[in-house]
């Protein structure tokens, strides 16, 4: 860019140079015409134009060359003259001079015009033509000179030189590129490595080696390119060092964010965790298998919310044959609440089997409850008990949502609370509990307020109401239908709005009908046990079991009629029977031990069921103990099966499965007791 | 540890054992009775009148009592034993091997 202008500008340069000499030598030119001329035309003052002869004009041309030698500065060589007469004819001329032209003719003839005046012609190459009027004594104008000649000043010096010129004109041109090259580069170039430099430095990089080498040199010249050199590498290398302070930081910050990351990631894996297990927890303390009695029919449904929270329902045969059923709401969400709910759960069962009566195994499980209830949660339960044989419902309500009662016959209708307060809250309260009739057909529904409270995207409660009136249409359907149907209502209800609550609910239907005179509903193995029987299971510890195992027949012989004392002995047998089993069954392994007592009266028979999964052993077999030694003779122990045999009118032994089955029978006011003391 | 409720009456010891006796105390009640044979007590009388469950276990344990006094010439006799309980002594034929009395009295005058 910067050498094409420079080139321009030296060509213009030159351009009016050469003008202004061509200029100077016009002018020069146009005044030795008009005193060529006029010189010629007073030398020719009074001539006659008609006699002129050309040996005069000669004469005049040399005479005048001579003469006007001292007249112009620069004297130039008159080559031809020509005198016109008054009528602009030619009259004579210059030897060798050429014949006059029309145009020639003209300009003399407008020469002689309106008292005459001089004109100047010029031609190519540096030639002049003056035309001056010739004029009488009186100035009037008689005739006109015409002379030509070749200005020497310029043209023709050119014209000699010519090959000179040139050469010098090409030789200037050359230096002026060379020149110009020279000083595009010098100028140019600083500012090209300007430019990759800062191409470098505006990507975070230092220049190349080279660039910088190079700038550091331009920096030491002293002109402004110099200077700013300077200042662009102080710039640069500022920059590159803010660059590496910032990169340093941003690394430093980089290494702190990650290992926070990497700390909330394991906080949040590890509570993730924490939740999947509670989680799982609930998921896995919610009863899988429901009980399937024929005399009842029954169905429920939990979904935990995002968060864990602590619903739980439960349905299950009791240790006295009973249907137990409750339903429950841990207060606030999270692991403690569903852990919380987990102990209540399992809290609530087992105080169930202990307890025939709903309100002492309330009052057990709260009192439970309160010892480890660090978080100070509380439970919202109702525990309610069918006797499938009396056809009766006795419930406690422990600050629950009343369930409904649902009678094809007469509606639905809330169960009346029975006053108590949430679980876990103070130990040692009573509960008060309400027995009502269930008459086959007749049902309970229960719920959490995850359902009723549960609200939709424009914030309304699904409400008691809206429950109400589905139960009421659905009062004739089975429970599992039931539970369908009022989840789809609820689910339509809801649409897309976010589930806050745990939604639990609980549909059961008594069907009533007669006991199985079985134990064990055949094909569902002892976890089923049929009507008619009450049924424990026993620890594998004998001092946790025995005193449960006297209790348990103590209550079954309360209920059945008979005095405790008449049970002595089967209280002795069962004892007997589990000391063998605990002693000797499980060497090693007594946490493998599943054993269970189920009692049942039938007429004025009492039926006791031993059962345990260890090797098989007939305590029949092993009994065989000669009663008859004296003191000295007498083995110590192996007394324990003798006993059971010889105190039962009917013993029978079975091999089930994996099971040892010993099934006793006893006859009220057995012989034994009537016959006198020895 | 079960009480035993000591008491002599001249040279025999008349002891009280109350409750059960079963597989969850039988070992507390004998190392107390074996307790008693050790120390030289080898005339003892058992009163059971506040007994009202035996078991094998207990059985058990009145079987090595009776052994020990035997083998160092003394005698171990029971009185006052419920009707129930006494069943189990019936049954199990420790009626025949270790004297049962109906009363107090009568026990003594068989030392």
């Amino acid at each position: 860019m910067i050498s094409v202008l420079t080139l321009a500008g030296v060509f213009v340069s030159a351009a009016v140079l050469l003008l202004l000499a061509l200029d100077s030598e016009d002018r020069t030119g146009r005044q030795s015409a008009v005193v060529f001329s006029e010189a010629v035309a007073r030398s020719l003052l009074m001539a006659d134009t008609d006699t002129l002869s050309d040996e005069e004009i000669n004469d005049l041309i040399r005479w005048h060359e001579h003469d006007a030698a001292d007249d112009v500065e620069d004297p130039t060589r008159l080559s031809e003259v020509w005198v016109f007469n008054q009528q602009a004819r030619l009259a004579a001329s210059s030897e060798g001079a050429r014949s006059v032209t029309r145009s020639e003719i003209v300009t003399a003839r407008e020469a002689m015009r309106d008292g005459g005046s001089t004109i100047v012609e010029r031609f190519e190459s540096g030639r002049y033509a003056g035309t001056a009027p010739l004029r009488t004594a009186e100035g009037d104008p008689v005739g006109a000179v015409r002379v030509e000649f070749q200005s020497n000043r310029i043209g023709n010096h050119f014209e000699a030189y010519r090959a000179e010129y040139l050469v010098a004109v090409v030789a200037i041109l050359v230096a002026l590129v060379l020149a110009s090259n020279f000083l595009a580069k010098r100028l140019a170039r600083p500012i090209a490595l300007m430019v990759r430099a800062a191409r470098a430095v505006e990507v975070g990089r230092q220049p190349e080696a080279g660039v910088a080498a190079s700038l550091r040199n331009t920096s030491l010249t002293r002109d402004e390119y110099g200077e700013l050199a300077g200042v662009f590498l102080d710039m640069a290398r500022e920059v590159g060092q803010r660059e590496v302070q910032l990169a340093a930081l941003v690394e430093e910050r980089t290494v702190e964010l990650s290992e926070k990351n990497r700390v909330l990631e394991s906080t949040q894996r590890e509570i993730r965790n924490d939740l999947e297990m509670a989680h799982s927890v609930q998921a896995a303390l919610v009863p899988i298998d429901l009980p399937d009695d024929p005399r009842a029919s029954i169905a429920a449904f939990m979904t935990p919310a995002l968060d864990v929270g602590g619903d739980f329902y439960d349905a299950f045969i009791t240790d006295y044959g009973r249907l137990a059923f409750a339903i429950a709401d841990v207060s606030g969400k999270g692991v403690a609440s569903a852990l919380m709910m987990a102990v209540g759960r399992a809290l609530l069962r087992s105080a169930a089997n202990q307890h025939a009566d709903p309100s002492l195994a309330i009052a057990e499980t709260n009192d439970q409850l309160c010892g480890m209830n660090p978080k100070e949660l509380f439970i919202t339960a109702f525990f309610g008990v069918i006797d499938m044989e009396l056809g009766t419902l006795t419930y406690v309500n422990a600050g629950h949502d009343p369930p409904y009662l649902l009678r094809p016959d007469s509606g639905i209708e809330a169960i009346p609370h029975t006053g108590g307060i949430a679980l876990g809250v103070l130990p040692g309260l009573t509960y008060a509990e309400t027995t009502i009739p269930l008459d086959p057909g007749a049902g309970v529904f229960l719920y959490t307020d995850g359902i009723t409270e549960a609200e939709n995207e424009a914030d309304h409660q699904y409400s008691r109401a809206r429950l109400e009136t589905q139960l009421s249409e659905l009062i004739d359907t089975e429970p599992q239908a039931m539970v369908d149907s009022i989840l789809a209502d609820l689910f339509s209800f809801t649409g897309d709005a976010k589930q806050f609550d745990d939604i639990t609910c609980l549909s059961l239907k008594f069907v009533g009908g007669p006991a199985s005179p079985e134990p064990y509903i055949p094909g569902r193995g002892s976890a089923q046990l049929a009507s008619g029987w009450r049924r424990m299971v026993v620890q594998p510890s004998l001092e946790t079991s025995l005193p449960r195992v006297a209790a348990f027949v103590e209550r079954f012989a309360e209920s059945e009629g008979f005095a405790p004392r008449e049970l002595y002995r089967v209280n002795l047998a069962l004892d007997e029977l589990l000391t063998n089993s605990l002693e000797h069954g499980f060497p090693g392994r007594l946490q493998e031990a599943q054993i269970s007592v189920a009692l049942r009266s039938e007429g004025d028979m009492v039926v006791v069921r031993y059962e345990d999964n260890g090797p098989e052993f007939n305590p029949l077999e092993a009994s065989e103990q000669d009663t008859e030694l004296t003191l000295d003779e007498r083995p110590i122990g192996g007394l324990g099966l003798q006993l059971i045999t010889a105190t039962f009118d009917a013993i029978t032994y079975e091999r089930i499965e994996d099971r040892n089955v010993t099934t006793l029978r006893h006859r009220r006011g057995s012989p034994t007791e009537e016959t006198p003391n020895g | 540890m079960v009480d035993l409720y000591p008491e002599y009456d001249d040279s025999v010891l008349v002891l009280n054992p109350l409750g059960r006796i079963d597989g969850t105390n039988a070992k507390a009640f004998e190392e107390a009775l074996l307790g008693r044979i050790e120390a030289g007590d080898h005339q003892i009388l058992l009163n059971f009148e506040g007994i009202n469950y035996i078991s094998s276990a207990g059985l058990r344990v009145l079987l090595m009592a009776a052994k020990r006094t035997s083998q160092a010439k003394g005698q171990l006799a029971l009185f006052a034993v419920q009707e129930h309980v006494q069943e189990v002594f019936k049954f199990s034929g420790f009626s025949e091997i270790i004297p049962i009395h109906d009363d107090r009295t009568g026990a003594l005058g068989e030392f």
